[in-house]
Order: C-alpha cells, then sequence, then structure tokens
C-alpha cells in the first residue's frame, strides 16, 4: 500500500463532488447515441425494459446515480455490449489523483470506464492501445510475446 | 475580435484542475459547431474563465457547470443542438432577450440545477470560413430567482462586441485540436 488510505479517501470525496454529475451522464450520453443510430424511441426502450416510459424519460435526463442492472438492462434493451472495466488487464496504465498528475492528464491509460455501444467520435485511450495490440499481432516478431491477447 | 475554441479537455480543465482518468472527450472534429470564448489575446484569460473563478466557489457549483459542459459538447456534435440539450434533459432557456441593430438578440442559460447557470450565445454567421460558434459567456450561481441585471448587462455588453465584429473575428491557434 503505497498512499495513506485517508489522503486516498480525501481525494476520492472531492473527485467524486466535483466529476459525479458528469460521470452519472456520460452513459447516458452514449445510449442515446445509440437509440439515435437505430431509431429507437423512448417507447420503444420502455417496452423492451418492461417498464414505463417516464422511467425511460427519468433514466435518460442522465442525473440519476443508476444501479450497475439498470445499465446492463439498458444495454441488452439496445443491443449492444456494455463493458465495464475496472483494472482490465489491457489497461496497464496508473490511476492518478491530482496531487499525483505532474506531467500529463491522460498519462498512461484509463483504468476504469464504462462503455457502451462503439463510437468513433470519442477519444477512447483503450482504443489506441487495441490498435497497437492489433499491428503487434500481426508483427511476427512481436508475435511470440503473446502481446495481441488483449486485443479483442 | 479574437476567439479561441475550446476543446472539451480544456473547458473542463477551465472548471477542474485536472480531469480524472476514464472520462471520455468529445473529439473537435465531430463538433458541428465550435465552442469559444472571446479573448483579448490568446494567451489572456478570457471573462468566462474570470467567471468561474469569481462565481463557483465550491465543488457542487463546479459539478454542476461541468455536467452542463458535457451535454454542451455533446450536444454541439448535432447541427441542432437545443434538440439534443432537451433530448439530454438539460434546460436550455432564453435568460433574457435585447434590441440590437433593429434585430432581436437572445442570451441563452443552461440549467443544470436550480441555481447553477451558464450563459452563452449561438452565432451562426461572421465566423471565419463559415464556421458557427456557441460563445460561452459567463458561469454564474444565482441568488435568486430572476436572472441578476449585472448578468444581462454583462452578456448584453459582449454579445453587442461579438455581433460588431462579425466578419472580423479571428481564431487563436488551436493546439492539438484536429482540424475541420
Amino acid at each position: 500500500m503505497s498512499r495513506k488510505n485517508e489522503i486516498v479517501a480525501n481525494e476520492v470525496s472531492e473527485r467524486n463532488a466535483l466529476w459525479a454529475p458528469v460521470r452519472r451522464a456520460q452513459p447516458i450520453q452514449q445510449v442515446r447515441k445509440v437509440m439515435k443510430k437505430k431509431n429507437l424511441l423512448n417507447k420503444d426502450l420502455a417496452e423492451r425494459m418492461n417498464i414505463s416510459e417516464q422511467s425511460v424519460s427519468r433514466l435518460l435526463r442522465g442525473n440519476q446515480n443508476i444501479q450497475i442492472d439498470t445499465l446492463y438492462l439498458l444495454a441488452d434493451a439496445l443491443e449492444e455490449p456494455l463493458e465495464i472495466c475496472i483494472g482490465c488487464e489491457d489497461n496497464s496504465g496508473t490511476y492518478k489523483f491530482e496531487s499525483e498528475i505532474t506531467v500529463s492528464k491522460f498519462e498512461g491509460s484509463e483504468s476504469s470506464g464504462v462503455k457502451v455501444g462503439k463510437f468513433c467520435h470519442i477519444i477512447d485511450m483503450d482504443q489506441h492501445r487495441r490498435k497497437f495490440l492489433t499491428e503487434a499481432k500481426n508483427d511476427s516478431s512481436l508475435r511470440s510475446l503473446n502481446l495481441y491477447a488483449a486485443a479483442g | 475580435m479574437r476567439v479561441q475554441k475550446l476543446t472539451q479537455e480544456q473547458a473542463y480543465t477551465a472548471v477542474a484542475t485536472s480531469i480524472p482518468p476514464g472520462t471520455k472527450l468529445i473529439s473537435a472534429k465531430s463538433q458541428k459547431w465550435d465552442v469559444v470564448v472571446v479573448v483579448r489575446d490568446c494567451n489572456s484569460l478570457s471573462g468566462f474563465h474570470k467567471s468561474i473563478t469569481k462565481n463557483l466557489d465550491d465543488l457542487k457549483k463546479k459539478g454542476a457547470v461541468l455536467k452542463a459542459l458535457s451535454d454542451l459538447f455533446d450536444a454541439v456534435c448535432a447541427e441542432d443542438y437545443q434538440i439534443e440539450l432537451e433530448n439530454a434533459g438539460l434546460s436550455c432557456k432564453v435568460a433574457h432577450s435585447f434590441e440590437f441593430a433593429n434585430s432581436t438578440y437572445k442570451v441563452w442559460e443552461l440549467k443544470p440545477n436550480n441555481k447553477d447557470r451558464l450563459y452563452f450565445f449561438p452565432l451562426k454567421d461572421g465566423l471565419p470560413n463559415g464556421r458557427k460558434a456557441v460563445f460561452l459567456l459567463m458561469a454564474y450561481h444565482k441568488k435568486d430567482n430572476k436572472t441578476p441585471t449585472d448578468v444581462c448587462d454583462y452578456c448584453q455588453k459582449n454579445i453587442k462586441l461579438i455581433l460588431e465584429a462579425r466578419g472580423k473575428i479571428e481564431y487563436c491557434e488551436e493546439k492539438n485540436v484536429a482540424k475541420k
């Protein structure tokens, strides 16, 4: 354990207060994009999830602390994969707090995230990693390293 | 007049000192509307940046404005950003309107909650290369229900300057931004 729990706790609490509204909104923004792409209405989602249209409308405001079960229900209703990734193998970067960030805000890579569907317009650090791993897969000199296992 | 185009990352870091890992950022390339601020020169802080320092003095207020920015950047990827904002459940209303050069102009506000506001002005013409832009004017935490007169006056004054500068607006050099 490299850092004291109370120091991390302060930073966790501060980060939650500041970023919770954005974090709640982000998966829902992705859901809305998939709905638009697939021409799905709130009514369709309501029927697929077996909930009322009002509930879907509330969910799509993006200000609720959605349960993981609901997130999976949404993804299944959209017929899209849902990835929840904390400390995944292909996320080799170190998670950084404000006090640790000195060089770049995105130094290393993300170590957590929620992703519904696939969107090319979102800058996804995982994509760069996957591209590298895919290239590594095709490179005979790197193939022996088994780097491509995580490329998916 | 000079304007600085903001990426979502730049807009976020105007409010928060850093962005947590895992935060998804929208690429500037996919934006149909630029999000800009008026600057005196390209190295100086805009009035929008100053309003954040002045008016957002706690994490809750900053969090609300970050949410508004998140939804705004998501919305400007569509031509009709107002419909996207409506779909996002973010209230977007006219905070103040005024007459100028025989036309009526509006100060728009984003309402992430009852008190916090993000004031902006959309401009479709008079920008280089036919660009369209949403000018961020001010972030504010209201004390009561009515939009204060000094906020209306500040926004009106800035919009008049923008309107007068139409056709002569220059973008500051864009750093680390994908070209259109």
